[in-house]
């Protein structure tokens, strides 16, 4: 039996709590107590598979979680019921949550998903029983965020492309981010620098733009020193200063660099070691960096003087959350975190795909 | 922009051929292959182009082949932001399905506005929408009922 991983991990913005997914469930801590939130809802009304995007809204009154199950669930975070639950026809790949003008009581709360098809769908937050077509991209929607004044919806696909769409009028695009050179996985906006959007891609680029006019300012390769293209998993940046932590699939520390707004410039300052199967990072509400994945599940970093150094997790309850699985089932969901599986296949590829599916033909027909 | 091979050649020879034979003149068309559903915003910038032309699209009949349709929901967002402000979208089909399809889609997205019969009468590039392509010609032979709908950008 072997460990799942801790594949998604995020705060909401009070700092209260801590959500995590590890394959097909999701667990919330209270930062306060330190204890894991009790809440029936959570444990049997939650997901069927594996949960591939989770977020909090900016008031942080709802979560939304979502995966290959096709459902997204609204969670309502003072009591964590699950306040509304809708099948979808695809599995989705990525949601958001964002505010919904309407009248009198009605939910404030909109919530925003995605499926394969590139379709990107909204409705109130407490019920899915009807939602709208809120834009489309002709490629599967990898990520999707909106802006801190609520003004711009930002989505990336699988064809390069970074798409800027006014809020809540998404169908006037603002502008569009090109430049990368293969599927764009994540999107994260710094708090203290709101006119920068950083991107990071499969092409093993992080990427930084001023998103509204659509202009790439740099272009970083990670890891630092490499010509390899790797896949950007996760990006996050410190509440408190203008750190951005970074995080390439195989490649197990976490990548730290320094936003200079003078020169419009990343600059990488640290590598800081994980220790094992390193998924993602996330800054916390009080400027500790979360590093999740397996083998630990979760270690915590904190600042010491310039740099960041690991303070591991001790965290019990955390700890014995994580559920236990054959191998054969780590390694399925290993394979399908990873995001080779959602990336276009180059020439070299597809031809060998190609002919893998020939050879299984004939031997299905003899 | 055209994702077909052979018809990217055979538009490719014939520009060429018009070249030559009119020497100076033809020099701002041009055929590209590529996906013009994908690729539009790699091609033009916001408010790069004044006028963008459907003539006879595909009509794609089948329920579940409709989102290959050129003119949907979602690619009017695109053709909105590389059209500028009073930029003009002309429609015209013979299938009257489809031209039901695209006059509803542009009329309900809230950045374009249909042109009134007198504006249509007012513009030169009507008369060509309606008769000058070799589609357009095709379905005079047929004596087939053509279709027109056109759009500005608000």
């Amino acid at each position: 039996m072997e460990i799942l991983p801790i594949q998604l991990l995020s705060f909401d913005p009070s700092g209260r709590f801590m959500a995590y997914a590890s394959g097909n469930d999701v667990l919330v801590l209270d930062l306060k107590s330190n204890l894991l939130v009790v809440s029936e809802d959570l444990n049997s009304q939650g997901h069927s598979d594996l949960v591939r995007t989770l977020s909090f809204d900016s008031e942080g009154k709802f979560m939304v979680t979502a995966g290959d199950d096709k459902k997204v669930k609204v969670w309502d975070t003072s009591n964590w019921k699950c306040v509304a639950s809708r099948t979808h026809g695809k599995k989705i790949s990525t949601v958001a949550l964002g505010p919904l003008n309407s009248e009198g009581n009605e939910c404030k709360v909109q919530v925003l998903y995605s499926d394969k098809f590139g379709d990107i769908y909204g409705g109130p937050a407490n019920n899915l029983e009807k939602t709208d077509l809120s834009l489309g991209h002709c490629s599967s929607v990898c990520f999707m965020i909106l802006s801190h004044d609520n003004k711009y919806l930002i989505t990336c696909d699988r064809d390069e492309k970074i798409r800027v769409s006014n809020y809540p009028n998404t169908y006037d695009i603002e502008s569009f981010c090109l430049g990368h050179t293969s599927l764009v996985s994540r999107l994260v906006i710094p708090h203290q620098a709101s006119n920068y959007l950083v991107s990071g891609g499969s092409d093993g680029t992080i990427r930084l733009w001023d998103y509204i006019k659509g202009i790439q300012l740099q272009t970083v390769q990670v890891p630092p020193g490499s010509n390899s293209k790797c896949n950007v998993s996760s990006l996050s940046f410190s509440g408190k200063e203008l750190t951005l932590a970074a995080v390439a699939e195989g490649h197990n520390s976490v990548l730290l660099y320094k936003l200079d707004v003078e020169k419009n410039e990343l600059v990488h300052f640290q590598s800081l070691d994980f220790g094992g199967q390193l998924l993602g990072a996330q800054f916390g509400p009080d400027g500790s960096l979360y590093a999740h994945g397996r083998n630990p599940a979760i270690s915590q970093c904190q600042r010491v003087g310039e740099k960041y150094a690991n303070v591991s997790l001790s965290d019990s309850s955390l700890l014995s959350s994580v559920k236990e699985v054959s191998k054969e089932k780590l390694d399925e969901i290993l394979k399908a975190v990873s995001l080779d599986s959602f990336r276009k296949l180059d020439n070299v590829e597809f031809q060998q795909k190609k002919q893998k599916w020939k050879e299984e033909k004939k031997e299905q027909q003899s | 922009m055209e994702i077909r091979d052979k018809v990217v050649e055979y538009v490719a020879d014939r520009i060429e051929k018009l070249r030559e034979e009119n020497e100076g003149k033809y020099e701002n068309i041009a055929v590209e292959k590529s996906n013009a559903m994908k690729n539009i915003p790699n091609y033009f910038e916001k408010g790069q182009l004044s006028k963008i032309f459907f003539l006879f699209p595909d009509p794609h009949f089948k329920k579940s082949n409709h989102r290959r349709r050129i003119i949907s929901k979602q690619l009017l967002a695109e053709y909105a932001y590389v059209l500028r402000k009073g930029g003009i979208a002309y429609t015209i089909s013979d299938v009257e399905d489809l031209h039901q399809w695209m006059d509803r889609h542009f009329s309900e997205h809230p950045l374009f506005e249909k042109l009134t019969e007198e504006e249509l009468a007012s513009d030169p590039v009507v008369p060509l929408v309606i008769a000058s392509s070799e589609e357009a010609r095709k379905v005079d032979r047929i004596q087939g009922k053509k279709y027109l709908a056109v759009f500005r950008r608000k």
